[in-house]
């Protein structure tokens, strides 16, 4: 109210103003003074009209333009809310995973405690690991995704050793290939320290581990996963992973990337998540990630990712 | 190849999961540590006040105070603790909060889910041999 006021105060001011600016020119040109103060007095008159009119349009305007952002910014709290929800959700989730590999470890990593133990028990155990690292990783993947869909996807940067990741993995992964029978070798051409480089190391390994998962999933029984760290050129490292198994169709080796995407060939299930994400986590570390079937006749694909040194 | 001073060395493990809380301190114990316990934030804060420790396994997600106030309040303050190194633990999925963990001072972070129980260790045992891992 009091702005309306002051609003209407200052236009009567202008007015009069104006009103006694046109009488006093009217006075000094004699000749023309009644015709002109005329004119000054519809010029007057019509910027008064405009005024109203373009106040009322203003109005509008901001009303629609309150509205749409209002809009706005609700679907935003809906999206920031549900990732929320899923961080919550997710985070319970690998608690809970966490608690049941932990004493899987426990148990097999006890002396006392693995001794009672008949070989067929220890498989078993060994087989709720696999299956508990299968789920963590399929929660990370879902929760990733879903970051990168609400734009909330963020690197953690420091500076981690790549080999350390890969002996790692190759550990972790140990387990679920020796149930194909799968050996997995690893090799490092790289030299002291040439390996540490700037990376979000968790999302890193998110990428061995899917691409490791995928190797494992599509190599034939009894054969080998080769990981490979090399130098690819000056400001570049190179990772491989290989795997002898029935390789990919050769229309698929950009479209497996893409969201939700599931070769024509797929028998293995998955989400159509894990390459997609990975894509997306490499190229956010300014990489390149890409795959091509080999040409050594022993058939399968090898996967590659190279990451800037700096 | 160095190894980290275990021998009569007390550590603190922050988590509001009881089983989680309890495996972490069966395993440390038998790495030959001195494990001190606490199960939510104040009773971290509480614990980091009154000695010293060698590190704090600290979640983030944790009842009555959160850790990343937790490890503030340690490191802004005058607790014993104030220049032990700490790891956040997290299951991933809450990069803002490493990164401020980051800037309060954590010496590093781990993703429980992800990293096996010698992992973990390797991950700790490497901080303070100063291999492997260098933190920004």
């Amino acid at each position: 109210m009091r702005k309306e006021s002051i609003k209407i105060l200052v236009m009567s001011l202008f007015f009069v103003v104006f009103i006694i600016v046109g009488y006093i020119l009217s006075l000094y040109i004699t000749t023309l003074s009644s015709f002109i103060f005329l004119v000054w007095v519809l010029f007057l008159v019509m910027i008064f009209f405009f005024i109203i009119i373009f106040e009322d349009l203003s109005t509008v305007i901001t009303r629609q333009l309150v509205h749409i952002a209002s809009r706005r910014n609700k679907k935003h709290k809906k999206i920031s809310d549900n990732s929320e929800y899923l961080s919550l959700f997710t985070h319970e989730m690998k608690n809970g995973i966490s608690v049941i590999k932990g004493y899987v470890y426990m148990i097999l990593n006890d002396e006392k405690l693995e001794k009672g133990l008949s070989d067929e028990v220890k498989k078993y155990l060994k087989r709720v690991d696999i299956s508990s690292s299968k789920l963590i990783s399929l929660t990370d993947n879902m929760l990733n995704f879903n970051k990168l869909k609400s734009g909330l996807f963020e690197l953690n940067l420091i500076s981690f050793s790549m080999s350390s990741i890969l002996s790692d993995a190759k550990e972790s992964f140990k387990g679920f290939a020796e149930e194909k029978n799968i050996t997995i070798e690893y090799k490092n051409t790289l030299k002291d320290g040439e390996d540490i480089i700037k990376m979000d190391r968790f999302k890193i390994d998110e990428v061995v581990s899917n691409l490791l998962n995928n190797a494992i999933n599509y190599a034939n029984n009894n054969s080998t996963i080769y990981i490979k760290l090399e130098k690819k050129n000056a400001d570049n490292i190179l990772v491989s992973v290989k795997d002898e198994g029935e390789g990919i169709d050769d229309n698929d080796t950009l479209e497996i990337f893409k969201k939700f995407y599931r070769s024509s060939n797929n028998t293995k299930g998955g989400t159509g998540l894990g390459l997609y994400i990975s894509k997306s986590i490499i190229e956010r570390h300014k990489g390149r990630i890409w795959a091509v079937n080999n040409k050594d006749g022993r058939g399968g694909a090898t996967f590659f990712f190279s990451l800037p040194v700096k | 190849m160095k190894q980290m001073d275990i021998k009569d060395k007390k550590i603190l493990i922050v988590d509001d999961d009881l089983y989680l809380a309890d495996i972490y301190s069966q395993f440390f114990t038998k790495k030959g540590f001195f494990v001190v316990s606490a199960y939510d934030g104040e009773e971290a804060l509480d614990k980091a006040s009154s000695e010293e420790f060698y590190f704090i396994l600290l979640d983030i997600m944790l009842p009555k105070k959160r850790g990343i106030e937790v490890l503030k309040e340690i490191r802004e303050g005058s607790s014993p603790s104030k220049n032990t190194p700490i790891f956040m633990l997290t299951t991933l999925g809450y990069d803002d909060i490493i990164k401020e963990a980051f800037s309060l001072g954590a010496s590093g972070y781990i993703v429980k889910s992800t990293l096996s129980l010698d992992q973990i260790y390797d991950e700790i045992d490497s901080f303070f041999t100063g291999e492997k891992i260098i933190t920004d």
